[in-house]
């Protein structure tokens, strides 16, 4: 009898623990959910990848409006321009976009900056959503 | 009998445990269900992030490079503004209890940032709206060079 109630303890206790280990495991999954993402400019190379033809020094504004089309804003009197774009996490051989690929996609800002001789002076992709 | 004492203890926590289960996935429910709506604000600006911007010395371009578009354009791209929403809590159910945040900076006429003016309330609330402060700030007219 003693025995009996000593597996039945036993078997209690790793149940318990069993079920103490699932809620701490959803606990986490649900918590990572909430995690908000932070306004960051992403690694250069994510742009020289995705879009080549932009580069430094090198491409005019010129061929910067035939590929990309007109900015979704511009400042100071269009000496920088501004496009929103989407890049879906799961396809990441698609390239980035002016248009939504996907159910979710992270949206982008691509600012251009331009020099005096209308060539990109510097560019950034920022992650704005 | 002392078995059965153990038995209904042990059923007590296993009962008070399946709450716990069941309150945190209703409590935290809504940040995987609920999508946040498209129009709500942007990713989190964070301390560091503000810190690095330098008044006198960053550019109108060095903010756009960093944070992106502002939320709002005042002013002839005087002000930007830059608005996020922190989740503060959770209520009953998918609700959560979001707190605003804003981020407001101030150009100067040689493109350079010359204030940063950074505050968080509830727009519904007369006492903690961020239109006070933002209204302060509109409200001022800018200082032309000598």
């Amino acid at each position: 009898m003693g025995l009996r109630s000593n597996n039945s303890e036993r078997s209690s206790d790793s149940y318990g623990g069993l079920l103490l280990k699932v809620y701490l495991i959803v606990t986490i999954l649900l918590v990572a959910g909430c995690a908000a993402s932070t306004v960051a400019p992403e690694d250069p190379q994510v742009v020289s990848e995705r879009l080549p033809f932009i580069r430094d020094g090198k491409t005019p504004r010129k061929e910067v409006l035939s590929r990309l089309g007109e900015p979704d804003y511009r400042h100071e009197g269009g000496r920088i321009l501004a496009y929103k774009m989407w890049m879906c996490a799961m396809e990441e051989r698609l390239p980035l976009s002016a248009e939504i690929r996907c159910r979710d996609p992270g949206t982008y800002n691509l600012i251009l900056v331009f020099g005096p001789n209308n060539l990109v002076e510097r560019h950034s992709l920022v992650r704005v959503k | 009998m002392i078995s059965s004492r153990y038995n209904c203890t042990d059923a007590i926590v296993m009962a008070c445990r399946m709450v716990l289960l069941v309150l945190t996935g209703v409590g935290l429910g809504g940040c995987i269900l609920i999508p946040t709506p498209s129009v709500v604000g942007y990713s989190v600006i964070t301390d560091k992030t503000i810190e690095s911007l330098e008044p006198g010395k960053t550019t109108r371009a060095d903010v756009l490079l960093k944070l992106g578009e502002p939320g709002e354009r005042l002013e002839d791209d005087r002000i930007f503004v830059y608005h996020w929403e922190q989740v503060a809590g959770f209520g009953i159910g998918p609700t959560a209890l979001t707190n605003d945040h804003y981020l407001a900076l101030e150009f100067g006429p040689d493109k350079r940032l010359k204030r940063v003016k950074e505050f968080s309330g509830d727009w519904q609330h007369p006492l903690t709206s961020p239109s006070r402060s933002l209204g302060q700030l509109t409200s001022e007219k800018p200082v032309s060079p000598q």
